[in-house]
């Protein structure tokens, strides 16, 4: 952090918020509000006299409320900028000044109390979001006595109480008589790995959080005994294990088992612990002086969603960001130009964090050295005539690269060609058409149909296939020497979003017996959630194949990953067969109930587009009246 | 609100329970076959499946 505020080229806006942001790769614009810090950061040599005078004490957030701070304070020991801040909500007033016993001591005249926010508008050509993390309240789960009992603290409390900057100078004493405890409990997991009840998730660092603690506590004192009840122990990563025996070997007992039962001696303060002991299967009673609950970590919630709204980041179901990419691009933002560092992605540990913070750095310093972005040759362009402004594209596109639409303002929706990734969804969801994906135009993809189904249709199946899982799969199917019929036909497209209803509808019009619509797994598409779309898609045409007294299981459904060359052989068997239990009989049948379908179908997009057409003409009209 | 539903494969017939919320959009698969080809049952959907053809699992 020193470093940071003594670089020449970093600028640091501490006590600051982002407002707004705006634009796109290279290309942002970001509003920033300075709060009022009332104090000249500048100036302030951090003497301490404004707070040696300031009467208002509230508890100290930074010693978890362990001990008190003024209304006017330093943040923590080594904050940078090394200036003393006041805390507005916590004064006295300053308009009228209530009391200003810090202006008058100060030698340095560096206390303002008539500062006032500040905005300032920069331009950026990349992001970092690195807003972290928050720890788990264990107010939640009150059967360990949190609420109830004084020495049942957290372990971020116990941190404070064992550091030698703390409220006790590093002397651990216990909250209720201040006792140094002898016997000291470790719950782990609280608030972690329990999916009905707070995280599913595993917190990744409270393990080794709390063997560190373990082994400071024998350091402070030799005759002290920790007991640790745990789930399981995880200490994989660098000299992580040595530090756990050496932990054992310090005496330290691990229980295999949670405490079912937490109650506390009202005369003495001891905290009974009754647990199962998984190993043995019996049922343990512990006396401690003092337990510490080794609370997980949650995501951000103060300031953490406005950052993502803000950038238009999405969320994994655990609520940290979602990367473009859990292992080609884990610190790249969906949104290009946007990169994470640190616990906003996932819990982890410092080093973990330092590396990703190193790689993210990396990766906006490389784009922003290019001086230029490399765009995708597949990208969607829309044109004007036809577009009803549902706003549709824009809704459904994962990089939110179309701008929104407005039809009062006559605001056409455009993509932003920076942004787009070709993934094509847009162009599928589009019920207008008006939407064309360079390379992969609907003309060319039905062209492809016509070609499979023009000899022989009911010998063959027509499967769509992602480029970068299903494709992909086909290949490591070649490449293993794995057979599979071929009767299927694959026609690829970059992400099975790209797959409109009309090529399954144009397929069954041209006799298609059998059609496949196979992309990513969830977890590994590459469009982040592009394959969602396809899903939504197909079970809408199956409802409609239904109406139309066709069976929708000649529609069928894979997701393929590109290792999964077995998985792609078998399906693909699976659709012969299918194949080979469809009748040329039902396959006419259908062919006349979707030809008439699609000729209503395409009547009302006749219109709607026609429709379109006359509002563009007014608005165009009006925009003329205006000029 | 989830609640437990009744899918059923494309591919293979199989009928098998599901705790559903239609407000999540997720992966789902049979549990016979592997296919992800499965829908929510609906009337109209388990009187079709009598007539259904189906892979045979090997």
């Amino acid at each position: 952090m020193m470093d940071a505020g003594r670089h020449p080229k970093v600028e640091l806006l501490t006590y600051s918020e982002v407002e707004e942001i705006s634009g796109f790769v290279g290309n942002f614009r970001a509003r920033i509000r300075r709060k009022a810090r009332y104090v000249d950061e500048k100036a302030c040599t951090s003497c301490g006299e404004c707070a040696k005078v300031c009467p208002v004490v509230v508890p100290d957030e930074y010693q978890q409320g362990l001990s008190s701070r003024k209304a006017i304070y330093l943040p923590f020991p080594q904050a940078v900028p090394s200036s003393y801040a006041l805390n507005i909500d916590d004064c006295l007033g300053v308009r009228p000044i209530a009391c200003g016993k810090c202006v008058e001591v100060c030698d340095k005249k560096c206390i303002d109390l008539d500062m006032e926010d500040r905005f300032l508008d920069i331009e950026i050509g990349t992001v970092v979001v690195a807003t972290g993390l928050d720890v788990y309240d264990p107010r939640e789960q009150d059967e360990y006595g949190y609420t109830r009992f004084e020495n049942v603290i957290t372990s971020m409390e116990f941190e404070r109480l064992i550091c030698a900057g703390g409220p006790t100078g590093g002397h651990l004493i216990r909250p209720s008589d201040r006792k140094t405890p002898k016997r000291i409990g470790f719950v782990q997991c609280v608030g972690s790995r329990a999916p009905a009840r707070a995280a599913p998730y595993c917190s990744n660092v409270c393990c080794m959080n709390t063997v560190k603690d373990t082994l400071l506590i024998a350091e402070h004192d030799p005759d002290a005994v920790s007991h640790v009840f745990y789930t399981d122990m995880r200490a994989f990563g660098k000299g992580f294990e040595d530090l756990y025996r050496r932990s054992r070997e310090a005496g330290v007992r691990y229980v295999r088992g949670l405490p079912g039962h937490v109650e506390q001696d009202p005369k003495t303060g001891d905290v009974r612990v009754t647990v199962e002991n998984t190993l043995t299967g019996d049922l343990e009673r512990y006396e401690v002086d003092m337990l510490v609950l080794s609370v997980g970590l949650v995501p951000k919630k103060n300031g953490g969603n406005k950052v993502k709204e803000l950038l238009a980041l999405s969320s994994t179901s655990d609520g940290f960001v979602l990367e473009a990419h859990p292992k080609l691009k884990p610190v790249d933002a969906p949104t290009r130009g946007v990169y994470f560092a640190g616990c906003v992605e996932a819990p982890k540990d410092v080093k973990d964090s330092v590396t990703q913070a190193s790689a993210a750095a990396a990766r906006a310093g490389a784009l922003l050295a290019a001086g230029r972005v490399k765009i995708e040759a597949i990208t969607a362009e829309i044109e004007r005539e036809g577009c009803n402004f549902c706003g549709r594209c824009a809704r459904v596109c994962p990089y939110h690269a179309i701008t929104e639409s407005d039809k009062k303002r006559g605001l056409y929706p455009v993509v932003i060609q920076a942004a787009c990734a070709g993934c094509g969804t847009c162009a599928a969801e589009c019920t207008n058409d008006t939407i064309t994906m360079r390379h992969f135009t609907d003309l060319q993809l039905l062209g492809q149909v016509d070609a499979i189904l023009e000899e022989k249709p009911m010998e063959k199946v027509v499967a769509f296939a992602c480029n970068w899982c299903s494709y992909a799969g086909g290949d490591t199917c070649g490449t293993s020497r794995l057979q599979y019929p071929p009767s299927v036909r694959l026609i690829r497209t970059m992400c099975s979003g790209r797959v409109d209803e009309d090529f399954v509808w144009h397929a069954f019009e041209k006799g298609a017996p059998l059609v496949l619509v196979s992309g990513c797994h969830f977890s590994d598409c590459h469009y982040i959630s592009a394959v969602t779309w396809t899903q939504q898609r197909v079970e809408k045409i199956w409802i409609q194949m239904e109406k139309l007294g066709m069976r929708p299981e000649r529609l069928q459904l894979d997701w393929i990953s590109a290792a999964e060359g077995q998985k792609f052989a078998r399906v693909m068997r699976q659709m012969d067969e299918l194949l080979k239990q469809i009748t040329p009989e039902e396959v006419e049948e259908s062919k006349k109930a979707v030809a008439e379908f699609l000729r209503q179908k395409r009547e009302k997009l006749e219109k709607r587009k026609a429709k379109a057409a006359e509002g563009a003409g007014a608005l165009a009209a009006t925009a003329e009246e205006k000029s | 609100m989830a609640e437990t539903t009744t899918f059923y494969c494309l591919r293979c017939q199989h009928r098998f329970p599901v705790l559903y919320d239609p407000k999540e959009v997720k992966e789902r698969s049979c549990p016979r076959c592997g296919s992800n080809s499965v829908r929510k049952e609906t009337p109209a959907a388990a009187g079709a499946q009598d007539r259904s053809p189906s892979v045979k699992l090997k």
